[in-house]
């Protein structure tokens, strides 16, 4: 079972499983396209009553605690070394494992396949590469105008100032605030940045140190030394985050004439009226299609809040599990097996554009000229091999109503914050208050 | 009983329905009183599920208020617009109900659509509001948007209604009333209100069906609006089931039946009582017929309501693809584009082909079962008014009940993802529709027609086969006319029990049977949305039920004015 809609996902699966049969002669792979608004109710109505059809389900992190109970347990892949676990980040995997309380994994239901680095700034060469801009910018602002070299949000806020004075697109910067999804993965980006430097966040040390890229949902919860579970809502880099994304977003339509969605971030960026967009690297080729962009072979990419400091920009790996009723798992786990596997995604790269989420991967996709903007985010998915706190970071999945009950008032908290009808310091009381009132931890 | 026969012919209709509908709804009942834990069990938790809904979800009112806000102001703004309509067409002449029918027969989907790119603030129409000063914020972000694009849909199916109720009016009242001087809007006050009232009572429980079950315009609009702001309990409970919240779930769509039960029977209650609306008519009310242009105006706003969504829609499948986002926007295209319809069409061919074949079938086999039944309810009184309560209920009954169940009857048969299983499954949501249809239809059937052919000779099923049925062909057209509208626009039937496109490299099998619907939903994924591809597929996705729409408009009229 794919998901529609990723312009570099379908054609991969299907490249995957035709090479796949060319190996395996006797084995036919059905390619099951089905929307992404419908992913998880098609599939849970397979796994729910033990059909062996779909074998292998693709997911995203967001949908993998629904179906973390009915996925096939892949330890044992990992354990034989079929799946070569130093080879896949462990930062990457943090929403499908399963861990007891006393800290040991019980389950692990996924196995990363797909990366997209988001949020990345995306900006315009034209404008960047401009050198009578470039030294106005320096003279003005003391820094050079090359968002690989930015540190801060601060930085980009003042660039995105100086566009916007000098006119030379309609809008300076285009920053997610949708109310379905995008403010929500927005803002964490932004607070992840600020709550690497609080200690009420208690981000955990090799994390922080190492600035791992894992600016996940798990950021917002935290164990008490009692054990209980809290939320670091309440913690003053909480107010600060709100403060910039506020900032940030004030180069755009305001959030009640157009909140700013994906599919916005997608198409808006295309019209050429933005000089810079923070988005996912799954949106790279639809930038550059020149049938429908005219910003296209005008881009370059660089992480967030800038190349020094790149701990805005996270993982979003897409997963494939395995149907615990499939027909042939051992088959289905030898092709997620050639999935990942450094030839395939060579070939991946080459033909359809396709991002690995492995470490070999990466490297190997990153030597392909088109997929060569993919350098600097090698370091990203290396930094994140390892990580000790694997409690910490799997905590929110336990959080069973976290996407049906929390996000949706976050969202809207900070929605109303964004318009001006709160302030930030009401904002925060408001969302850790209810968070705390209606959290239901399994 | 007074014979066998009765009982006989209703049996198919009334075993399926059974069968396939009472154990998915206790099943649901007893689920909505348990949580699932992150591990996958289900714990207990009596009426845990019912107390969360209305005491700690944050947003538990505003939903149940939403649906009833949905529930009522849609039928309550369409009855209204359409009552001048249904004047203006009984003076005009019938032939521009085509026309004004138009949005019923677009899928809903479709329908939101049309709305959302021609209000945006950016890329929209809106975008010229916006400049005029005529409004200040994206008007997608409101729940009077959902109640638009609902009033929208379900307008022609109040103007069809209430016009066949009017043209109902027996010849020598309306005689009798120019005898007594009354013209215009007194004589609508005092002779055509009080005769069209049940019409006027149907409209409103249909439209109101709109308004409870309205999704598409939420789903379009939450981006803009926020989470939950514009759920009703049909879209929440899909959420919920979504999200693997089964629990709560279901006890979301057991508080929404029990709604939408409680309205349907206010409404057999109010119809069976002989409900009759009479109102003063003040002196001040003129007597003389309105003027004829005021008519014309009349249904100058309504066409303008239908095709301005419409027309933008079709605008945007034929522009090229940059200038579908340009701002401002432009409202022509600078060139006829069809590239939208070539990769409508090119893709879309399996899936369009599946949606023509089961909706041709499901709309055979729900007029012939719902015809059988529906005559021994009205006529014969077969099963009484607790039959007629329980197929409203189903009405009433979101079909995410079904899901789980039907699986396992699909998967045991070894017809997952084949033609077969969409027509196994389809009539659930047809049938009961379709019953209640033609049970309306049958309250103006001469009985004494079956009586002489049973007194001819004939046995009651041959009386039905050969003297009920033919004469029941306008009414079995209508109502396979919205048979075959929900089949061509269902989604989560399709989706649970297809999962590839039609075979077309072996048409025969009927395996592979993903929908257009489904075809549709791709289009619209959040990463690749392709505008012009959904505006062309939404013109595409019209024309089958609108080809259908003009086979039987003649019909139309027919089966609402018996009352």
């Amino acid at each position: 079972m794919v998901p529609t809609g990723d312009p570099t996902l379908m054609p991969y699966i299907e490249l995957a499983a035709d090479e796949f049969m060319k190996a395996h002669p006797g084995v036919q792979i059905t390619v099951e396209p089905v929307p992404f608004g419908q992913m998880v109710q098609t599939a849970l109505t397979a796994l729910q009553n033990r059909n062996p059809d779909p074998a292998l389900i693709i997911f995203y992190p967001s949908q993998a605690s629904t179906f973390a109970p009915y996925l096939m347990d892949l330890r044992p892949y990992f354990n034989s070394g079929l799946f070569n676990r130093s080879d896949i980040p462990m930062s990457a995997m943090v929403s499908v494992v399963i861990i007891s309380k006393n800290g040991t994994i019980t389950k692990i239901f996924g196995v990363p396949f797909q990366m997209v680095f988001g949020y990345v700034l995306i900006y315009r060469k034209s404008i960047f590469d401009n050198a009578t801009l470039q030294a106005e910018f320096k003279r003005e602002y003391g820094f050079d105008l090359n968002p690989l070299t930015w540190s801060s949000w601060d930085q980009l806020i003042d660039a995105a100032e100086f566009l916007q004075s000098q006119h030379v697109a309609k809008y300076a910067l285009l920053f997610p605030d949708g109310l379905q999804l995008a403010i929500f993965n927005g803002f964490l980006t932004v607070f992840y940045t600020y709550a690497l430097n609080d200690s009420c966040a208690g981000i955990p040390a090799d994390v922080a140190k190492g600035a791992v890229p894992t600016p996940g949902y798990w950021a917002y919860f935290s164990y008490t030394p009692s054990g209980a579970v809290n939320v670091t809502i309440g913690c003053p880099s909480f107010v600060q985050a709100l403060r910039t994304y506020k900032r940030l977003v004030q180069f755009q339509p305001p959030i009640d004439v157009q909140a700013m969605e994906y599919d916005q971030l997608r198409d808006l960026f295309l019209t050429g009226d933005y000089a810079m967009v923070a988005a996912w690297t799954s949106f790279i080729p639809i930038y550059n299609n020149a049938s429908v962009s005219k910003v296209a072979g005008d881009i370059a990419i660089a992480p967030l809040p800038g190349g020094r400091y790149p701990y805005g920009t996270g993982l979003a790996p897409t997963f494939i599990g395995i149907n615990p009723y499939a027909k042939d798992p051992q088959l289905a786990a030898e092709f997620i097996e050639f999935l990942i596997s450094p030839q395939m995604y060579k070939l991946g790269a080459e033909k359809v554009g396709f991002v690995p989420a492995t470490i070999s991967g990466i490297e190997v996709a990153a030597q392909t000229p088109s997929m060569s903007w993919l350098q600097p985010f090698a370091p990203l998915l290396k930094a994140g091999a390892n990580v000790t706190d694997l409690q910490r970071l799997t905590l929110v999945n336990r959080v069973t109503n976290f996407f049906t009950d929390m996000r949706p008032y976050f969202i809207n908290q900070v929605a109303n914050y964004l318009r001006g009808q709160q302030d930030a310091e009401t904002t925060q009381m408001n969302i850790y208050k209810t968070w705390l009132n209606i959290m239901k931890i399994s | 009983m007074r014979d066998k026969q009765i009982l006989f012919l209703a049996l198919p209709a009334l075993i399926y329905l059974f069968a396939l509908t009472v154990y998915p709804i206790a099943d649901n009942a007893l689920l909505s009183l348990y949580e699932r834990t992150y591990e996958g069990a289900f714990k207990w938790v009596g009426l845990g599920n019912y107390l969360w809904l209305f005491q700690k979800d944050p947003y538990g009112p505003l939903i149940i208020g939403n649906t009833i806000l949905y529930s009522v102001a849609t039928p309550a703004i369409s009855v209204a617009l359409a009552v001048p309509i249904a004047l203006a067409l009984r003076r005009l002449g019938g032939r521009w109900l085509l026309p004004l029918m138009v949005p019923a027969f677009i899928p809903p989907v479709t329908a939101a659509m049309a709305w959302y790119l021609m209000l945006n603030p950016l890329y929209g129409l809106g975008y010229y509001l916006m400049r005029a000063g005529l409004m200040e914020t994206n008007p997608i972000s409101s729940v009077w948007t959902v109640v638009l694009v609902d009033v929208w849909r379900s307008l022609p199916t109040a103007v069809l209604v209430i016009y066949s109720g009017l043209r109902a009016i027996p010849k020598a009242v309306e005689e009798a009333a120019l005898a007594d001087g009354l013209a215009g809007p007194r004589k609508f006050i005092a002779v055509d209100l009080p005769l069209a009232s049940p019409q006027i009572l149907t409209a409103f429980i249909l439209t109101a069906l709109t308004g409870f079950f309205t999704f598409d315009p939420i789903y379009i609009g939450t981006a803009q609006a926020g989470p939950r702001i514009l759920d009703n309990l049909a879209y929440y409970s899909y959420e919920a089931f979504s999200a693997g919240e089964f629990g709560y779930s279901a006890a979301l769509i057991v508080v929404m039946t029990a709604i939408g039960t409680g309205l349907s029977l206010a409404y057999m209650k109010a119809f069976s009582a002989r409900f009759f609306v009479k109102l003063p008519a003040p002196a001040w009310m003129p007597r003389r017929e309105a003027p004829k242009a005021l008519h014309y105006a009349v249904l100058a706003l309504d066409l303008a309501f239908v095709f301005l969504p419409l027309g933008w829609l079709l605008l945007m499948s034929l522009k090229p693809p940059g200038e579908i986002i340009q701002i401002p926007p432009s409202v022509l295209p600078s060139r006829l584009d069809l590239t939208n319809y070539v990769q409508a069409l090119g893709g879309g061919l399996p899936y369009f082909l599946m949606s023509i074949y089961i909706s041709a079938i499901n709309s055979v086999v729900t007029i012939l079962l719902a015809a059988m039944a529906a005559y021994q309810m009205r006529v014969h009184g077969l099963g009484g008014g607790k039959l007629v309560a329980y197929i409203l209920y189903l009405m009433s009954t979101p079909t995410l009940v079904y899901i789980v169940p039907l699986y396992l009857v699909v998967r045991g048969l070894n017809i997952l993802n084949t033609l077969w299983a969409l027509v196994l499954t389809y009539p659930i949501m047809t049938l009961p529709y379709g019953i209640w249809i033609l049970y309306n239809y049958y309250s103006g059937f001469d009985r004494r027609t079956e009586e002489a052919a049973l007194a001819d000779g004939m046995s009651r099923l041959k009386a039905f086969a050969k003297v009920v049925i033919p004469l029941s062909r306008s009414g079995m057209g209508v109502a396979g006319l919205y048979a075959f509208l929900f089949s061509w626009g269902a989604l989560i039937f399709p989706l649970a029990f297809t999962y590839t496109p039609y075979n077309l490299a072996d048409p025969l099998r009927f395996s592979g049977a993903q929908t257009f619907s489904i075809y549709i939903g791709e289009l619209m994924s959040p990463v690749a949305m392709s505008y012009g591809g959904v505006a062309a597929t939404g013109i595409l996705s019209a024309i089958p039920p609108l080809i259908y729409l003009i086979a039987v408009r003649r019909n139309l009229e027919k089966i609402w004015g018996a009352g």
